[in-house]
């Protein structure tokens, strides 16, 4: 919804010629918000999460703990790229979604597969079963939202 | 709604017997806890669902939804003043940081619709909004599991 208004404004935008381009674009953006928004709820639990683990006995599990730690510093950096939208954060979003991806799945197979490694949980193990699976979901809506509100692919068509 | 704890308490202090009253005041603290849990998850499904009408009507947040969510605000705090007092006073609840994490926690999903709702005038902050009283529900939940120790 909201790279159309910016696909429609373009048009608009190059019709105004070479004069004064008014950028008529809303300042809203849509679905991309409600990501921004879960993104954040999931920085502020996954961060309230390893701090808790890493207070009471960071030594008991280190790795699911450290884990915990990798994924709240995942989310945080992924919401404030996500959030400023930039060309540079852009590519940090880019990166930060990616790494969540492929955090999840690999967190989620070897869980099941080597399941002595992660009896302490953590917000990636078992594909995030303990969130009501959000964490498997939100990387992919995240690429495709990237992917869907690019400039680049905007401009194109 | 204090009461019976303070009642458990006083009866404590002079040394009358002390080990049932122990028990006892256990049991009494769920049934509260359960009620307060029961009340506030209620109150964030109404907000849900509400969010939910005004998404099908392609309608934005309104003020009058933020103050409902204000008040939802205020329950969390009572609760914990309550749950601070409870403890303060010897409740034992055996995941302290990890009860007080989840209340801290569900403090800050509600402002942060709102400011969602403040910027983006369009369905989308209820589609936030309805998320954020998901959110809180299940937040509350456990919140009532960690107090009593499941």
């Amino acid at each position: 919804m909201g790279s159309d208004t910016a696909e429609r404004d373009v048009t608009e935008n190059e019709q105004v010629g070479d004069g004064q381009v008014e950028d008529t674009r809303r300042p809203a953006y849509g679905p991309g918000r409600v990501l921004i928004f879960v993104y954040g709820v999931f920085a502020v639990s996954a961060t309230a999460r390893a701090s808790v683990q890493l207070i009471r006995n960071a030594a008991e599990a280190p790795l699911a703990y450290s884990l915990s730690a990798v994924s709240a510093v995942v989310y945080a950096v992924a919401t404030v790229a996500l959030a400023h939208n930039g060309r540079r954060m852009r590519r940090v979003a880019w990166v930060a979604v990616t790494f969540e991806l492929v955090g999840v799945i690999t967190v989620g197979i070897l869980s099941s597969t080597h399941p002595e490694l992660f009896q302490h949980d953590s917000v990636w193990s078992r594909f995030g079963a303990g969130y009501g699976y959000v964490p498997a979901v939100l990387p992919v809506l995240g690429l495709f939202w990237m992917w869907r509100s690019s400039p680049a692919r905007i401009a194109q068509t | 709604m204090l009461s019976p704890g303070w009642a458990d308490r006083r009866s404590g202090r002079a040394g009358a017997t002390v080990v049932p009253v122990r028990s006892a005041r256990r049991t009494d603290y769920a049934a509260q806890v359960t009620l307060t849990v029961g009340a506030l998850v209620a109150c964030s499904l109404a907000l849900g669902v509400w969010a939910a009408v005004r998404t099908a009507r392609d309608q934005p947040v309104i003020t009058r939804q933020l103050i409902g969510g204000a008040v939802i605000e205020a329950g969390i705090l009572v609760q914990m003043v309550v749950a601070g007092v409870l403890v303060a006073t010897g409740h034992q609840v055996p995941e302290a940081v990890t009860f007080w994490g989840y209340l801290v926690v569900a403090l800050l999903v509600l402002p942060a619709a709102a400011v969602v709702a403040v910027i983006e005038r369009t369905r989308w902050s209820s589609v936030a909004l309805i998320l954020a009283c998901a959110t809180l529900a299940v937040m509350q939940l456990r919140v009532h599991q960690l107090w009593s120790g499941a």
